[in-house]
């Protein structure tokens, strides 16, 4: 097959990034991660046959753990992890609500992880369910019921935020 | 229904709004310099065969490259003959996968099965290394006449002792199942 690695880029890159940052919050980390999977798609085409979608974004989550692994072999992490404690911001800026877009950011580190990675592969990432459950290695009926909770649980932590607030 | 679309109560007004409204946020992009990185990468990438190590003719061994650790050599041909002679008198089923340590440790492995054999390239079972390619050149007989898939590899290590940034081509030989 003859894989436009470039147009897939142009496709995900910003939705691969966001992705890669589930588990590597640094922005320059979650690139090297996406960068180590586009590395295999080219050099390993034959893997990502058919639909490569799926499979880059399970390219992209293994190269995140992994990395997350030789940083704990280096040294034991700086800290147990900066995704509680500090701000990170993944959206571009909004002239509208900027208070709105920290909160949802906010809200989606609080998330639990397996809905929070469903999500981000449906909304920003664009992909089916059918896709999402390939990339996660779970039934497709799994992956809708984790999207529904995860729209479900966001919002409750929005009200309590706009409560706290 | 659209069958990527399982059976489900349609969202509420609350979740149908909620989901718009973190479809028109933007994802941050990534740097503009990511894509050259990549495309360089695989640049350096295309041409890394020239400078590899050449295969040495000895069979029925785990080819390693010369920089990995002390003691390796060794303890690759042990698992390599120990599957060898698992393969010979058990004559398990093609379905059974095999494991080959290419480090000597337990948790770095390369996981091989099938006939003719593949290799996992799960990077939860390669740990610090990146399968880059995968190419079997067939059958060919050891020292006892004994028929060996011949398996030639590229992996990337990507270990913090790493002392190549291009993937190195290993050669593994598997015994042929008798199924």
């Amino acid at each position: 097959m003859d894989l436009d690695w470039e147009q897939l880029y142009d496709q995900h890159a910003k939705a691969l990034v966001l992705y890669a940052r589930q588990w590597l919050p640094s922005m320059s980390d979650a690139e090297d991660a996406v960068q180590d999977a586009f590395i295999r798609l080219i050099k390993s085409p034959k893997q990502f046959d058919e639909n490569p979608v799926p499979i880059l974004y399970q390219a992209v989550k293994w190269a995140a753990l992994d990395r997350i692994r030789s940083s704990e072999r280096r040294q034991k992490r700086e800290e147990t992890s900066t995704m509680d404690h500090e701000p990170i911001s993944y959206f571009e800026d909004s002239l509208e609500s900027q208070e709105r877009k920290e909160a949802i950011e906010k809200s989606l580190q609080k998330l639990p992880e397996d809905q929070r990675e469903v999500l981000k592969l449906r909304v920003w990432g664009e992909l089916g369910f059918r896709e999402i459950g390939e990339a996660l290695g779970i039934s497709i009926n799994t992956a809708a019921s984790r999207y529904r909770y995860a729209l479900k649980k966001l919002g409750e932590l929005l009200d309590a935020q706009e409560l706290t607030a | 229904m659209n069958a990527d679309t399982p059976p489900l109560d349609p969202l509420n007004e609350r979740e149908a709004a909620l989901e718009l409204e973190l479809r028109s946020m933007a994802p941050l992009a990534p740097s503009s310099s990511l894509k050259d990185r990549i495309r360089q990468a695989a640049a350096e990438l295309d041409s890394a065969p020239a400078s590899l190590p050449v295969e040495p003719e000895r069979k029925n061994v785990v080819e390693v490259p010369f920089w990995r650790k002390p003691g390796f050599a060794a303890v690759a041909a042990a698992v390599v003959i120990g599957i060898f002679a698992t393969s010979f008198f058990f004559s398990p089923d093609s379905s059974e996968p095999v494991a080959v340590s290419l480090v000597g440790d337990p948790e770095d492995e390369l996981i091989i099965w099938g006939n003719p054999p593949k290799v996992d390239p799960s990077p939860f079972a390669l740990r610090n290394q990146v399968l880059v390619s995968q190419q079997n050149d067939g059958i060919v007989e050891d020292e006892h006449g004994r028929p060996m898939w011949k398996i030639r590899i590229q992996v990337l290590d990507r270990s913090p002792s790493a002392k190549s940034a291009v993937p190195v081509e290993q050669v593994v030989y598997v015994p042929v199942r008798h199924d």
